[in-house]
């Protein structure tokens, strides 16, 4: 299995690593223009030059690093709170109640519009807003997938003698329960993340949160889309960066959630 | 002519070698009626689903099946659907979950047979009257007609039926071996049936073929105990271990011998009341009195009903009564893990509150419970010292080593997880766990039912030596008379969560 | 022993009971749509910028603004203000904008765009979804299963405008099919209907794959029903099965999970549409959003809401409906 996984996440790994060394490996200056608009792909700029002029490759590997940075925040933080909350939610089940009401609620704002809005409302504070308005939309869906593996440990055996013992439910939740969430857990990391380069990208498609002249992936696809057919690497290569990444760490987590393993049921 | 169905040398086994059925030889002529009996894990089911060409996921046939001469086991998908609509009917156990609950039974039916041919089918089993009814809305026993016309319908070659006579009454038993008899003869089909009931097999087949127990191979990882309790009171063909499963016949049998109420055969005195007679001596360390509890928060389903009980240190009583009746509920609720109870509780003369939240630590130390299936209580991603350090508040290696060694367990225990112990060891850490915070009432729920002879020996032989040394008062609830009377000094049988009768265990418990 | 017959209640008791719970689902709903009206309502006003400062002069004075602010309404309770706009919404009156244009004059000739875009969308993805599903599930742990799942994980992983983006690169080089729209282009009304394929194409393609898995996993589930099994040792034939002992079964996660792609679609419309520059809803919101025009945003998100409720409130009774005999 762990094989399996990791195979899977090959891809999403290098992509990875070149997005985290990138700016080290960069052959041009990031920002200037070194030479024509969309010029095709040459001996010195193997990828082309972008709407400005300036170095796809370059932009390319610079890219990355802060969508990357804020993705793995969001991914981070929303399986840590879905851990506690779904873990809490299995001991006290007035906890789940409320989050399933706001879950419910909040699947009536689509979550670009919701980014969308937070985003345009603090202009100044880069991706800040993003981030965060991610973390609490992503919550009540992560806490579903967390509670459908929590909920039946709630009321195993060990969870009521530790609750006879005294214990407080907060103490239960994170002593009793979360250890065996573990594997849960990981995927859930992962599926998070995918979402979290979902909606960071779509922002910065959007130019919330970050605007030209960052080198982003998503910016630059924006910036660039005009000038596809001259030279459509300045497109193709941040997208393939974001396809690449998104679709690897998803296949490759898919493996952990039991509900996504193949399983052998009659034949019809 | 072919055999409708012709069975030779089948074995049927696990993708790790465990043996699900085998059968030599079973050949049904049509116009026969074949019987297959066998205790229950014999593999009968999965003889007949071998026949319609269904094996269990991942296992493994060796031997062959013919029907109408086709190797069952080897066609080709197509082929396979074409002989299930036409050429076998099979009606499997428990018909009511097998009927599309959405479908009235006149699509039911016209999905297998040929709607004109529905009628005479209704005609005999008496069906025609609710052809519109969804099957919630039919009883059991009209579930199960339904289940049968469907199979009977198209009018196959074989037809094959497992357990046909559960939760039918003698009238009706009798009426299904007519119609069984009758198809045989007039139309010539051929009947395999899978049936426990020796005596409507006498009455309906014309040979029976008795299934042995599939052979256990070493390191199976179950107790070789289980299949001793598996073994129906009835055309046993497990011939070990007779004993044991006189033992596990349930308890009720003893409710009806031994009446409430004061008369006794011996004319001792009425037993309902605590004893006082029996107590070895000062005030007892544990009483409760008018315990009742409930199922859910409204108090509409009533488990207990104004129970009395008083426990004795370094005494034992044994709880018994059918499954249902709330022993389990009982223990709970003495050891506060019941929270939907009322009553007064009393340790050692003192007020010991019912919701275990609200007792002093010194409380909840003093009554502790060992449940009944250690592997759910026993967190799985902690080791056992894990678990037993949470249990004695203290990291102190040579406590967690002591305690261990006074439950017959090596030291090396303690890195286990429960999933590595066997089940012998993980009820010993349970017993453990419960010794950790020194309890003076142990409360012990079926603790051997998942252990074999051997080792459920050697399990009660350690808390029997517990209790005397620690002066402790145990409860033993558990389905096993020889067992409890065996190891118990007074038995309290409950029904329906009432105390039926209380007293010393061999008069209770004869 | 005597054959007892369930009772049934009267048909007339059945009839209200039901349809009391189904009032109750829609009750919940429309409820929690309540709630984020009111929301969206208080944080548009809690939106730095006043509607009124930015439609007069940037020298106007003091008093000049208050007389707008009055004009314009904004100086009343908040209560009251969003009383009267949810009056409004019923008869689609929505208010009026920053600018002084009413706002359905505004969202109004859009949203029909959006709308047959998402409609497009929702009946590509259901037919694609179901037969993909379908299919997966004839042969389970087979080829054709695992390759039906492989690739349904994939498409659900892509981002709308990463998807958007590689179709043009893919029709513009390798097809001489390029629709006439690219981010520089406009398109007039949606008179072309080669306009919105590449749009719908990018939109369809992730909720199919999402949708795909849920169609597959809801029929898996119904294949271990009893009555499943014996519906296939009856030799009943694969799309008997499928149809009519398979789908009843799995209609309740397959119709949510079709709503729940709705609100998926809205929101990646907005992407597409900047994308291709389609005239929808999407860049109603982001022009409304960079002048600050808080009522035109509110009601944008309003509508929003009000699609997606309508379309999980039928989910829900569908579900309940195909729940009754089970």
């Amino acid at each position: 299995m762990t094989r399996a996984v990791l195979l899977r996440s090959a891809p999403a790994l290098l992509v990875l690593l070149a997005a985290l060394a990138g700016p080290w490996l960069a052959p041009h200056p990031v920002d200037e223009p070194v030479t024509a608009p969309f010029a095709e792909p040459g001996a010195q700029h193997v990828l082309g030059a972008d709407a400005l002029g300036r170095d796809v490759l370059s932009r390319v590997l610079t890219g990355g690093r802060d969508l990357l940075a804020a993705a793995a925040a969001v991914a981070v933080v929303v399986t840590g709170l879905a851990a506690l909350l779904a873990a809490l939610g299995a001991v006290r089940p007035r906890v789940r109640a409320v989050v399933e009401h706001v879950g419910d609620f909040l699947i009536l704002i689509p979550s670009v519009l919701a980014i969308l809005v937070i985003g345009t409302s603090f202009p100044g504070a880069g991706r800040l807003p993003v981030v965060l308005a991610a973390i609490v939309l992503g919550v009540p869906f992560a806490v579903r997938v967390a509670s459908a593996a929590a909920g039946p440990l709630g009321s195993a055996g060990f969870v009521e003698v530790a609750r006879a013992r005294g214990d407080r439910p907060l103490a239960v939740a994170c002593g009793e329960i979360l250890p065996n969430l573990r594997t849960t857990l990981l995927a859930l990391l992962g599926l998070r993340f995918v979402d979290a380069v979902y909606v960071v990208a779509t922002a910065g498609f959007l130019q919330v949160g970050v605007q030209p002249p960052a080198p982003d992936w998503a910016v630059m696809i924006r910036e660039n889309a005009e000038g596809i057919l001259l030279n459509p690497w300045a497109v193709a290569a941040p997208g393939a960066a974001i396809a690449v990444l998104a679709v690897s760490t998803h296949v490759a987590f898919d493996l952990l959630l039991p509900q996504a393993r193949n399983r052998t049921v009659s034949r019809l | 002519m072919t055999p409708a169905l012709d069975i030779r040398d089948l074995a049927i086994r696990t993708a790790e070698g465990r043996e699900l059925t085998r059968c030599g030889r079973l050949t049904a002529e049509p116009g026969a009626v074949v019987g297959v009996s066998g205790a229950s894990g014999a593999g009968k089911t999965t003889l007949l689903r071998s026949a319609v060409g269904a094996l269990p996921e991942g296992a493994w046939p060796e031997g062959s099946v013919r029907v109408h001469g086709d190797d069952v086991l080897a066609l080709a998908p197509a082929r396979l659907r074409r002989l299930r609509s036409s050429g076998v009917g099979f009606v499997g156990q428990d018909p009511a979950a097998r009927l599309n609950p959405r479908m009235p039974v006149r699509r039911l039916l016209a999905e297998t047979g040929d709607p004109a041919a529905v009628h005479d089918s209704l005609a005999e089993l008496g069906i025609s009257a609710f052809l519109h009814r969804r099957p919630g809305q039919l009883s059991g026993g009209q579930q199960r007609r339904v289940a049968l016309a469907r199979a009977l319908l198209r009018d196959a070659g074989l037809l094959l039926l497992d357990e046909p006579t559960a939760g039918l009454d003698k009238e009706l038993r009798a009426r299904l071996a007519d119609l069984l008899r009758g198809r045989a003869e007039q139309r010539g089909t051929a009947i395999v049936l899978a049936c426990h009931d020796q005596d409507f097999l006498a009455g309906v087949a014309d040979e029976v073929l008795h299934l042995g127990e599939p052979v256990e191979t070493a390191g199976a990882g179950r107790p070789p105990a289980r299949s001793a309790g598996a073994a129906e009171p009835l055309g046993d063909a497990g011939t070990s271990g007779s004993a044991e499963s006189e033992a596990r016949r349930p308890a009720p049998v003893q409710i009806a011998t031994a009446p409430p109420g004061p008369e006794r055969a011996d004319g001792e005195k009425p037993a309902v009341e605590p004893d006082s007679s029996v107590h070895i001596g000062g005030t007892p360390v544990l009483e409760a009195r008018g315990l009742s509890a409930w199922a859910d928060a409204r108090r509409r389903t009533g488990i207990l009903h104004e129970l009395d009980l008083r426990l004795e240190a370094g005494s034992a009583l044994a709880i018994t009564g059918p499954s249902g009746a709330g022993k389990t509920t009982l223990v709970r609720t003495i050891a506060g893990l019941h929270e939907r109870a009322s009553g007064e509780l009393r340790l050692n003369g003192c007020e010991l509150p019912v919701p275990g939240r609200r007792r002093t630590d010194r409380q909840r130390s003093a009554v502790q419970l060992v449940p009944q299936d250690p592997l759910t209580t026993l967190n799985p991603s902690r080791t056992v010292a894990g678990s037993l350090r949470r249990a004695l508040r203290s990291r102190d290696r040579g406590a967690i080593t002591g305690l261990l060694e006074s439950v017959g367990l090596p030291a090396e225990t303690a890195e286990r997880y429960p999933h590595e112990l066997s089940g012998g060891q993980r009820q010993r850490v349970a017993i453990a766990r419960a010794l950790a915070a020194g309890p003076q009432v142990l409360l012990c729920d079926e603790i051997t039912s998942a252990l074999d002879a051997g080792t459920a020996e050697d399990v009660l032989a350690l808390l029997s030596a517990l209790c005397r040394e620690k002066h402790l008062a145990l409860v033993l609830i558990s389905h096993e008379t020889p067992l409890l009377a065996r190891r118990t000094d007074r038995a309290l049988t409950l029904h329906r969560g009432r105390a039926t009768t209380t007293g010393r265990t061999h008069e209770v418990l004869v | 022993m005597a054959e007892r017959v369930s009772a049934r209640p009267p048909a007339a008791v059945l009839g209200r009971a039901v349809l009391w719970r189904a009032g109750l689902l829609v009750l919940r709903r429309a409820g929690l749509l309540l709630v984020l009206l009111a929301a969206v309502f208080l944080l548009v006003d809690l939106l730095p910028g006043d509607a009124a400062r930015s439609t007069l002069d940037a020298n106007a004075s003091a008093g000049e603004v208050a007389a707008r602010r009055a004009r314009l309404g904004l100086d009343r309770p908040w209560f009251e203000r969003f009383a009267h706009w949810l009056g409004g919404l019923c008869t689609g009156d929505l208010g009026v904008s920053a600018r002084g244009r009413p706002v359905w004059e505004v969202v109004g000739p859009h949203l029909p765009n959006t709308l047959l875009l998402g409609g497009i969308v929702l009946a590509l993805t259901a037919v694609a979804a179901l037969g993909l599903g379908g299919l997966a599930v004839l042969r389970p742990g087979g080829r054709l299963d695992r390759a039906i799942d492989s690739g349904a994980t994939v498409l659900l992983a892509l981002p709308e405008f990463v998807l958007g983006t590689g179709l043009v690169v893919v029709f513009a080089f390798y097809s001489d099919l390029l629709p006439a729209v690219t981010t520089t282009s406009t398109g007039g009304g949606v008179h072309d209907a080669g306009m919105l394929v590449l749009p719908a194409l990018a939109l369809a393609l992730p909720q199919i794959g999402w949708n795909t898995r849920i169609v597959r996993t809801a029929l898996t589930e119904q294949l271990r029903a009893p009555h499943v099994d014996a519906a296939v040792l009856d030799g009943l034939p694969r799309r008997r099965v499928l149809l009519h002992h398979l789908l009843p079964g799995a209609v309740p996660p397959i119709a949510t999970g079709l709503a729940t792609s709705a609100g998926l679609v809205l929101g990646g419309a907005v992407t597409v549409e900047t994308l291709f520059n389609y005239p929808g809803l999407g860049s109603v919101l982001t022009d409304a959003l960079q002048n600050r025009d808080g009522p035109t945003v509110a009601g944008v998100v309003a509508l929003a809401g009000l699609i997606i409720t309508s379309t999980l409130v039928p989910a829900d009774l569908l579900g309940r409906w195909a729940r009754r005999f089970a």
